[in-house]
């Protein structure tokens, strides 16, 4: 049985994976957090360093904050707190099956956002479930969240079951039961973004119906358990750990899966 | 061994090779990172070498990482795959399965999630042969369209749709999910991928500033002889051959030829 303390290690290093890849997906260059609740607490692990690049993140890059904004553990480095840490805690306070949000300022979900219309699943259902539904649009934000009655208007727009919120004129919300599905979601949420905006310039992009997404969409805040396959487990994050190891691959990759 | 069988084994060797090469361009191309795969017949058999599952990075697949399996999708060997064995095939090896039943020419199939050809089939557009006598063959002729599920093929039922829908054709779309590439050997499939990857973009940035001007047949005459005789395309030489070396050197140019 691990300890308290690797558990808590571990999370840690999630969280900073999470953030680094933000930087690999294009989902931010250093705008942007990966937060994780600490499970069992009123409080989350997120980057505490504005001065480091998302890609550098490391697990001592990161602080430990409780839901009202009071720094339990500092970054060495950075002993001061971040602007838009209510937006994370009053997500987990209305959520208890979400464990992890990021909030990004993403370039094609924000576009949709600004342009008032909806990101639509088109490619790979597996992937483009997180589009099964049109995500809510807060817009009243033209600057960051800094305080708790906006925080708490998009949490309550972010009701069970939904998955993402568009902050107009500002970014994205994803949250998700780890933080390797809220990352990723919000990387497929891009490049399904990214894809209806190209088909839309052509026409009327053809959406998946429901029906193919609609097993993936209910397995959504499920406990999350590994994809075990004729007895062949994959890990959580795929192969998001080799990307990690070799950010310098990720320039041929644009969005494609 | 025979000297026959000597060379057999090499010619298994070569073959595998060239598959692991595939993956590689595809994804120095950027027509992929993780998911997709390209197979090929072992000739003369039943059996195919294809990339398994959990899917291992298409910029580093090797030759040993790949396994064979049998038409009926049994997996005859892994021996030599990834983590001493402990791989399976990926769900949707009936793509890949059924068309080598269907046609007993075929020697390769790949299939991928490439962004533009993916995303001209969910916007129900057409890609056209625009760009080079070469590169545009690959498109000569319209592409088949599998278009009436949406789902993964991991069925033979759907494996067996989509073979018929491919009747002669070079490339099919499986709209809102990829692509299938099918031909007389990896070479082939392969640049075909990355053909009609670049003639789908040069198609969709052209058609939104004015009206399409298209290669006249006369001039494909050369390249679509070469296929009809299943010769490797000319730009297979300096893909595997420089590119597979120096990935660095497609940095600028997305799919460009």
């Amino acid at each position: 049985m691990t300890s308290n303390n690797e558990q808590h290690q571990a999370l840690r290093e999630q969280v900073a994976l999470g953030t680094r890849l933000m930087h690999h997906y294009s989902l931010g260059s250093y705008q942007g957090h990966v937060s994780a609740r600490v499970l069992g607490t009123e409080t989350m692990i997120i980057r505490g360093r504005p001065d480091v690049s998302l890609e550098r993140v490391q697990a001592t890059d990161l602080m430990v904050v409780d839901f009202d904004g009071n720094i339990v553990e500092s970054s060495p480095e950075y002993p001061r707190t971040v602007v838009s840490l209510p937006l994370h805690a009053e997500i987990y306070r209305a959520r208890p099956e979400v464990n992890a949000v990021i909030h990004s300022h993403q370039k094609w979900c924000t576009v949709f956002g600004i342009a008032g219309r909806p990101v639509l699943p088109v490619l790979h259902p597996p992937t483009a479930s997180i589009a099964a539904e049109h995500w809510p649009v807060y817009d009243e934000t033209q600057g960051a969240l800094d305080d708790v009655t906006k925080a708490k208007a998009v949490a309550r727009l972010m009701g069970p079951g939904v998955v993402a919120c568009h902050l107009r004129n500002h970014g994205m919300v994803f949250v998700g039961t780890t933080v390797s599905k809220a990352v990723l979601g919000a990387a497929d949420a891009e490049e399904q973004a990214e894809i209806t905006w190209q088909a839309m310039l052509l026409g009327t992009p053809e959406v998946i119906q429901h029906v193919y997404l609609q097993d993936d969409v209910a397995k959504r805040f499920d406990p999350p358990k590994p994809d075990v396959r004729d007895g062949v487990a994959r890990g959580e994050w795929g192969n998001q750990e080799w990307l990690d190891e070799h950010p310098d691959a990720s320039w041929v990759r644009g969005i494609s899966l | 061994m025979t000297s026959n069988a000597t060379q057999g084994v090499r010619d298994l060797q070569d073959l595998r090779e060239t598959v692991a090469i595939s993956h590689r361009l595809l994804y120095h191309t950027g027509l992929g990172t993780t998911r997709g795969h390209t197979s090929a017949r072992i000739p003369s058999t039943d059996t195919f070498i294809i990339k398994p599952w959990p899917h291992i990075q298409m910029h580093r697949t090797n030759a040993n990482d790949l396994i064979v399996m049998d038409l009926d999708g049994n997996i005859i060997d892994r021996d030599g795959a990834i983590n001493g064995g402990f791989v399976t095939k990926v769900s949707e090896w009936p793509i890949h399965a059924e068309l080598y039943k269907a046609y007993p020419e075929l020697g390769a199939v790949t299939h991928t999630h490439q962004k533009w050809a993916s995303m001209i089939g969910i916007a129900g557009a057409t890609v056209l042969p625009v760009v080079g006598a070469e590169p545009a063959a690959s498109v000569a002729e319209p592409l088949a369209m599998f278009d009436e599920d949406k789902a993964l093929i991991r069925s033979i039922e759907q494996g067996k749709q989509v073979a018929q829908k491919m009747k002669g054709a070079v490339a099919c779309h499986l709209q809102n999910h990829g692509m299938v590439f099918a031909g007389p050997n990896v070479e082939t499939v392969t640049m075909d991928a990355i053909h009609i990857e670049y003639q789908a973009e040069m198609t969709w940035r052209a058609r939104l500033i004015g009206e399409v001007g298209v290669v006249p047949k006369l001039y494909m005459e050369q390249a679509l002889e070469r296929r009809a005789k299943s010769e490797v395309s000319e730009a297979w030489e300096h893909y595997w051959k420089w590119v597979d070396q120096h990935p660095e050197s497609l940095r600028l140019r997305s799919a460009d030829v």
